[in-house]
């Protein structure tokens, strides 16, 4: 979900641009030498999965990966995911850079609920290929829902965009979940150290 | 149990990366093309996604008037009969498609061929003039226009051939819209990766030094 340029009003690109700035601070706070590592690694994966299309129903929708990426970094999702979209701005002409920090900031903070709701759902102790999968949607479904508040100011409005964007990306949460599912069950068995800690 | 899940994982990946929409672009595309007196856009994501009623304003080129508006049919096409000024000052043409998604697209003034004029104000004719002496006297070129061909008939041959004419460009016009199309190379996947290799391996050599 690469908002483009022009679309967004001054004071909500400040606004992601503040919110962007704080959370990176944030991210590259938390990031100790091992995590250096980890966190190119899904860089490059994030900036990848948004060539990868699933085709399914009229929309043009692709992969995101803010769930897996909330699972593994946390908030160090917002330096990687400020990497990755200045690469695609750069690079494939999505987004833009101006818009930079809005698309950092609605992808980031899902990737970091996702995060959230990834050690809630461990908690309690539930199945952890059920979590995941959980997560993996629910990354999609917050990206999609902070990009419509993102747009809320525009011409079209909160609603239409939600109602938009949750539509179009239905298949993309599905795949996302089955992906986040497999992956960090078998991360599990062969790096169990790499995920977070379960009761923490 | 490990055995079996590690090729799964990457049977999984592969599969991925072997999808066939892996280089479409997730930006709105435009195109627009001049055809006689009508204005031609199109507008899609990819060559197999059109951009289905999506919002196309049209701009003056110069003061930014907004001059129409419309949108787009099931082919992502819209047309409209050229602005009276387009000629003088270009076209600006954007399109919302939604979501987030909107661009623009320039069309230059000299897209247009200008007004037929008429027959007094074509200063170039050659012709043979009786007195050469009289070649540089601005009221000579007026004499031989009228002499070579009456003006009703010009006018005609003009238009006859400007329709000519935009027929015979129109395959190039198609193939320069998809030309214009952005599209994703290799090149830029690489370098991208190698950006954030390079990134995070700096990164890491300026922690490590800390540490």
């Amino acid at each position: 979900m690469h908002i483009a340029e022009g679309v967004l009003a001054p004071a909500v690109l400040a606004a992601g641009a503040v919110i962007t700035l704080c959370g990176t601070g944030l991210g590259l706070r938390k990031m100790d030498t091992e995590k250096i590592v980890l966190t190119g690694i899904f860089s490059a994966l994030f900036f990848l999965a948004s060539l990868i299309h699933i085709p399914v129903g009229v929309s043009s929708a692709h992969l995101i990966g803010s769930g897996i990426l909330g699972i593994f970094l946390g908030y160090t999702a917002f330096p990687a995911i400020l990497v990755a979209l200045t690469l695609q701005a750069v690079f494939f002409q999505y987004g833009g850079i101006t818009v930079l920090g809005v698309n950092t900031a609605t992808m980031a903070s899902s990737a970091v609920l996702a995060w959230y709701l990834f050690r809630f759902g461990r908690f309690l102790s539930l199945p952890l290929s059920l979590v995941s999968f959980l997560t993996g949607t629910a990354g999609v479904f917050f990206a999609a829902l902070l990009t419509a508040l993102a747009l809320a100011f525009s011409e079209e409005g909160f609603v239409a965009s939600a109602c938009a964007l949750l539509l179009a990306h239905v298949p993309i949460m599905i795949a996302e979940g089955v992906i986040a599912s497999f992956t960090i069950t078998f991360i599990a068995r062969v790096r169990p150290e790499i995920l977070p800690k379960k009761n923490v | 149990m490990r055995t079996k899940i590690l090729p799964l994982f990457f049977l999984a990946l592969f599969s991925l990366l072997l999808c066939p929409n892996l280089s479409h672009a997730h930006r709105v595309n435009i195109f627009a093309w001049v055809e006689g007196e009508t204005v031609f856009v199109q507008g899609g994501f990819s060559k197999t996604s059109p951009a289905r009623n999506a919002l196309i304003t049209v701009l003056d080129g110069q003061n930014g008037d907004v001059l129409l508006k419309g949108h787009t049919d099931e082919k992502g096409a819209f047309s409209f009969p050229s602005p009276e000024n387009a000629w003088k000052n270009g076209l600006m043409i954007r399109i919302d498609a939604g979501e987030g998604h909107q661009n623009s697209f320039r069309l230059e003034a000299d897209e247009w061929s200008k007004p037929i004029p008429k027959p007094e104000e074509e200063p170039e004719n050659a012709t043979e003039e009786k007195n050469p002496s009289e070649s540089k006297n601005a009221d000579t070129s007026e004499h031989a226009g009228e002499q070579s061909l009456p003006p009703t008939s010009r006018e005609e041959l003009r238009a006859l051939l400007r329709e000519e004419m935009a027929q015979a460009l129109t395959p190039i016009k198609k193939r320069l819209q998809v030309l214009s199309e952005e599209r994703i190379s290799l090149r830029d996947i690489l370098g991208g990766l190698g950006w954030i290799i390079g990134l995070f391996g700096i990164f890491f050599a300026l922690k490590a030094k800390k540490d």
